[in-house]
């Protein structure tokens, strides 16, 4: 009793700190994700009792949906192309800008950081590629002579995806790019000098060697967050080609569960996708975590 | 500026006789109904060739809220000619409580409720044209005045014509006044007068409205609602007049001081005609200006060499202001003719170019088209002329004249190169809708009073002006205030309260409107409180978390259906005297609210396409109204070889009225499965795609811009589409029509049938069985009492576009269509039939359109899309009846 006495003495103020988040994390993640395990697990229409049905919306899930099949494509396909395309460029651009100087460096973050801060400005493109024949991109291709009639740019199943992946892709200069912009100005520079000395022959070793090891905090949290907002595309193809998309060419998980959550109104089935949802995100998280703390070893 | 030479008054007619026309008995004292559309003819001996007023002594009778119209022409009977139509307005006055207006519960005033007065009235006719001035112009002999009802119908007392004479000046006038009278009594004190508080008012959108941006509004209050102001937007159209009562008690001379505000159109002066017991006293009144402002500022007309005094013995007076055109008639005339040129030489450049341009041709419009240069020349002086015209008093900061000469730049370079026009061609039509924009802001003439005064000879104003330490406190109250006070719910019954909680999603004033029918008409009546909510969540999580309310009004009918097919709503087929009320709903309302032998809802509102027309350019290239779909498809090629095209929507509603009118359900019998493999659904799914594909409909497109331009001068869309071009499209008012679906011909005549979109008002379930009370609330919510005020309450509140589509058919022919429409509308409504919401209707209108844009965007066969897609949607459905349990076990 005594030693649990001098235990709280001594830590108590950090337990106390440290309580107020474990408290948020157990109730606004832990618990919503144990429930939603648990409602996978049955027939929920949201309004009766929920029924207990075991195994069978998993099975339903993997054996007949073919709807889950697609979207799963696609959400891969989203997170294939603009995961690491996007992190790359994030970094890039990052490390281009903080070779600018300090008058031009938060000019720069802020003009390419802007897409994301103003939220759902996104659906702009639906002017630029809208079905119309006035639409932004149509009237222009047509003024041209190059195309006759306008192109269903957002509702044809040829083209959509595309569409999607180009807004994504404007897009992804998110947080993840402010952290790495963070990063690289509080690089050791000692550690650059040093390296000169030893015999570092171009940028290319200086960043391989020098940049990215000291940055792996930076690069993880930005795989973290590009993961994430990868295996989350849901909002952007939603707003762009309606939702459901024609013949689902750009439904992703994400808008799988919401479409058995709000209009067929099936939770239990909803909530087995969100599970699996979650299982691949946090398969991905621990691979990409090899990947990057791997950096600058040989 | 012209002089305001005369303008004929009131009084005049019952002093007629003194005037050199002979007027014959009959004409004189006819008093009797002139109907809707009846036309009466009245022979007038003219003495002397000279310009005539025509005044009408009438009172109109008792019917819909709008004003009745009369047409007016000598010697031939009306035709079509716009300036030949005039209101003959009702008169309104406003239902006050004690002094001023009636409260909520948490003090806010209610804006107060118009009742019509039957009054005999006198309307003075002038020409509507360059002759606004002058009168109509009678040669000496027989003449003939022919009248026209246009809209409803009026009781005429009397009609007399009197010669143009003018008014006396105010130099005249005081000089008079002054010979007469022997000026202010003693102890003469300022007259105050709300402009809220009116006595009658001509029409019901003259309404009044508030401000709480500053305490120097009279009255305010800084967090509640004082309706403090009058007018507006609303007060804006010529005829328009607002009435006061004021009481002097020391006879003498005042002068008026009008406290206004004029920033709805910027830069321009608005004009108001001001009679004192009915009569304009002098010609300075007769058309008084009031600058645009962007705050409240007092104005007192003015003569020559200062302010205007009339003189007012002891008593009441009666103080009237009128919306006049004035000098602006003429500019609007000449306006109106060029843009009507330039519209039809638009239309006939839209033949020569088609729908697409195409850049690299020559279309060599100068010999196709050899009018096109001279209307064009013609437009650029006509409007430079206008530009002149109005740059002056009536456009002060020139924004009305900046747009005129940007479309005057372009005409004129249009005219000097006639070849470049293809290229121009879009540019062209913007600028054709801004002209026409211009034309109907010159039109209006808004303006917002806050009171006004009457100030004796030497007299102050009684108003002080608020510092600023006074406006700055108020402010923060009211921001202070804006945290304290509920939004959300409209009446102050406390959560813990024993009441009917109801939920409603509609825009705050229809809700404050609905609240106010609950608290007169149901609760004092049944003495059931009713706590009413605005609320937007939705309702299925409402009740999953228990907080579930016990009625919901305008639900639509997919959520309805969802909430009944998972046991969440009271089967109200029980409900007392259930027959009598459903004989208030067509049968089509109904069919989605039935469920297992149960009824689940009673409908509100309910939604359904007609077709709309532009009847001008109809009868300009001779085309006939379609009744059927072969005659449609035979415009359509007609109006293709025009340049023109057709609007129908893509959406699964079109597919839904082409199988309809087939004779076939979406579903079958026991809605198990759906009939989309039938071999007229398929037809009916070609016919569909076929609008797209072999007849070139376009697939997407501003049904409102392309209607008003004249590219689309028929479109198929739910009747809500009137009300926006009410709003949003003026200039094309009066060339709209709207007329029944093409149908399909049958033996027993022609089917016009199609689908139609219900809400309606339910009842939740909850733990307490009891559901008298909300039963006995949705039964009063959807009677034709509720529905008739509540239509009647919004639409004056809000405006034509809070017009109620009311599925209640009593209650139609209570809301103001005239009755043209009236009857295209009820003729469509009786045809309109629902398809009904199965458990995965969400599944039929994707897959529909899935299958659609295979078709259409990618050729593939309409009868191998269609079956593939059925074979899913039934499959849904069954999946789904067997989650819900539907059709007993399989």
């Amino acid at each position: 009793m005594k030693k649990v006495g001098s235990f709280f003495r001594k830590y108590g103020e950090s337990y106390l700190m440290l309580g107020c988040w474990f408290a948020f994390f157990v109730f606004f993640v832990l618990i919503p994700i144990a429930i939603s395990v648990v409602i996978s697990l049955t027939d929920f229409n949201m309004l009766q009792t929920p029924e207990f049905v075991g195994p069978d919306n998993y099975i339903r899930l993997i054996l007949s949906d073919e709807i889950f099949v697609k979207s799963l494509a696609n959400t891969l396909l989203f997170a294939v192309i603009t995961g690491p395309v996007g992190y790359i460029i994030c970094f890039v651009m990052a490390w281009f800008i903080n070779e600018t100087g300090k008058y031009v460096r938060p000019f720069l973050t802020f003009l390419f950081y802007s897409p994301t801060l103003a939220g759902s400005i996104f659906v702009m493109w639906t002017y630029v590629f809208s079905d119309d024949a006035y639409g932004l991109l149509n009237s222009i291709l047509m003024n041209m002579g190059i195309t006759q009639s306008p192109i269903q740019w957002l509702t044809n199943p040829s083209y959509n995806f595309y569409v999607v992946i180009v807004v994504i892709l404007w897009m992804s200069m998110g947080t993840s790019f402010l952290s790495f912009i963070a990063g690289l100005q509080s690089l050791n520079k000692s550690l650059f000098e040093s390296a000169a000395i030893d015999g570092i022959r171009n940028r290319w070793q200086e960043l391989w060697y020098i940049t990215l090891p000291q940055m792996v905090p930076q690069l993880l949290i930005g795989a973290v967050l590009t993961i994430s907002s990868s295996f989350a595309v849901g909002s952007v193809p939603a707003a762009l080609t309606g939702n459901p998309s024609t013949d689902y060419s750009t439904h992703t998980l994400l808008l799988h569960i919401t479409d058995y959550g709000n209009t067929r109104l099936e939770l239990g089935y909803a909530s087995a996708i969100a599970v699996v949802l979650f299982i691949i995100m946090v398969v991905t998280w621990s691979v990409i975590n090899k990947v990057l703390h791997s950096l600058g070893k040989d | 500026m012209k002089k305001i030479v005369s303008v004929i008054t009131v009084i005049l007619i019952f002093v007629s006789s003194l005037f050199s026309i002979v007027v014959s008995a009959e004409t004189a004292d006819m008093a009797r109904v002139i109907k809707e559309s009846e036309r009466v003819a009245l022979p007038f001996e003219i003495t002397k060739k000279a310009g005539y007023s025509i005044s009408i002594t009438y009172s109109a009778l008792k019917g819909r809220s709008v004003s009745p119209q009369i047409a007016v022409s000598w010697d031939k009977p009306h035709t079509d000619s716009e300036d030949e139509i005039y209101d003959l307005p009702r008169t309104w006055a406003d239902v006050r409580e004690g002094e001023r207006f009636k409260q909520d519960d948490y003090g806010n005033e209610l804006s107060p409720t118009p009742v019509e007065k039957t009054t005999v009235k006198t309307v003075v006719i002038m020409p509507q044209n360059e002759a606004w001035e002058t009168g109509f112009m009678l040669e000496k002999g027989a003449h003939t005045l022919y009248l026209e009802m246009i809209q409803e119908e009026v009781e005429i007392k009397s009609v007399a014509v009197n010669k143009v004479e003018a008014f006396a000046s105010y130099k005249d006038y005081i000089k008079d006044a002054k010979s007469k009278h022997s000026g202010t009594e003693n102890g003469a004190q300022t007259i105050y007068q709300d402009a809220e508080l009116l006595h009658e008012k001509s029409h019901l959108e003259v309404a009044v409205s508030y401000d709480r941006s500053s305490p120097n509004i009279h009255p305010n209050e800084p967090s509640r609602i004082r309706y403090n102001i009058l007018g507006g937007s609303s007060w804006a159209s010529a005829g328009q007049w607002v009435s006061y009562k004021v009481n002097v008690d020391k006879a003498g001379f005042y002068k008026l001081n009008v406290v206004y505000r004029q920033r709805t159109v910027a830069g321009v002066d608005v004009r108001r005609r001001i009679y004192v017991d009915g009569v304009v006293p002098f010609e300075e009144f007769d058309c008084v200006l009031f600058p645009a402002v962007k705050s409240f500022v007092p104005l007192t007309p003015k003569a020559d060499n200062g302010d205007c005094y009339i003189y007012l013995d002891k008593g009441e007076h009666e103080i009237k202001f009128e919306v006049v055109l004035d000098s602006l008639q003429d500019v609007i005339g000449r306006f109106q003719k060029v843009l009507k040129d330039l519209n039809d030489l638009s239309s006939r450049i839209n033949v020569i170019i088609g729908e697409g341009v195409d850049l690299n041709r020559d279309y060599d419009f100068v010999s196709a088209l050899p009018e096109l240069v001279p209307t064009l020349t013609e437009s650029v002086d006509v409007l430079s002329e206008i530009i002149a015209d109005v740059s002056g008093s009536s456009d002060e900061n020139g924004s009305q004249s900046a747009r005129l000469e940007e479309a005057v730049r372009l005409f004129s370079k249009m005219a000097k190169r006639p070849n470049d026009i293809a290229k121009q061609i879009d540019y062209f039509r913007t600028q054709l809708y801004d002209l026409a924009s211009v034309l109907s802001t010159m039109q209006t003439q808004p303006i917002e009073l806050d009171y006004f005064e009457l100030i004796p000879e030497e007299g102050q104003t009684s108003v002080k002006t608020k510092n600023f330490f006074s406006v700055f406190g108020f402010r923060a109250k009211a921001f202070f205030g804006s945290f304290v006070d509920d939004y959300s719910s409209m009446n102050a019954i406390k959560d813990g309260e024993d009441a009917l909680e109801v939920w409603v999603s509609l825009g705050r004033d229809q809700a404050q409107v609905m609240n106010q029918l609950i608290t007169d008409g149901f609760s004092s009546n049944t003495g059931i409180p009713v706590r009413l909510s605005l609320v937007t969540t939705n309702i299925m999580t409402a009740i999953a978390s228990g907080k579930a309310p016990d009625v919901v009004l305008n639900l639509g009918s997919a959520n309805i259906a969802d909430l009944y097919y998972r046991d969440a709503l009271v089967d109200i087929s029980k409900m007392e005297n259930i027959d009598n009320v459903l004989k208030r709903f067509y049968p089509s309302s109904l069919t989605s609210f039935k469920y297992n032998g149960g009824l689940y809802a009673l409908p509100q509102t309910q939604s359904f396409p007609m077709m709309f027309y532009r009847a001008d350019i109809f009868k300009a290239n001779g085309y006939e109204v379609p009744k059927t779909w072969d005659e449609m498809y035979a415009l359509l090629s007609k109006m293709q070889n025009n340049g023109m095209t057709m609007g129908i929507s893509i959406s699964e509603e079109t597919f839904y009225m082409m199988l309809l009118q087939q004779g076939v359900g979406l579903y079958n019998e026991d809605m198990s499965a759906t009939n989309l493999t039938d071999n007229k659904a398929v037809d009916a799914f070609s016919k569909w795609t076929n609008l797209f594909t072999k007849y070139g409909i376009p697939k997407s497109f501003d049904a409102t811009n392309r209607f008003r331009t004249g590219q689309m001068p028929l479109v198929l869309n739910d009747y809500s589409f009137y009300r926006t071009l009410k709003v949003s499209a003026p200039e094309i008012q009066n060339s709209f029509a709207m007329a029944q679906l093409p149908g399909v011909k049958t033996e027993n005549g022609i089917n016009h049938s199609s689908h139609t979109g219900v809400t309606g008002a339910v009842v939740i379930k909850s733990a307490n069985d009891d559901y008298t009370n909300a039963m006995k609330f949705i039964d009063w919510v959807t009677s034709d009492d509720t529905q008739s005020k509540y239509s009647f309450n919004s639409e004056i509140r809000v405006g034509i576009s809070a017009r109620v589509n009311t599925a209640n058919k009593n209650v139609m022919s209570t809301i103001s269509w005239s009755k043209s429409e009236l009857d295209a509308i009820t003729a469509q409504w009786e045809q309109a039939v629902q398809v009904p919401v199965s458990p995965a209707y969400y599944y039929i209108s994707r897959n529909l359109n899935n299958a659609f844009r295979r078709v259409v965007y990618q050729y593939e066969k309409p009868i191998d899309v269609i079956y593939r897609y059925a074979h899913e949607i039934d499959a849904e459905l069954d999946r789904k009846r067997t989650e819900l349990n539907i059709g007993g076990e399989k």
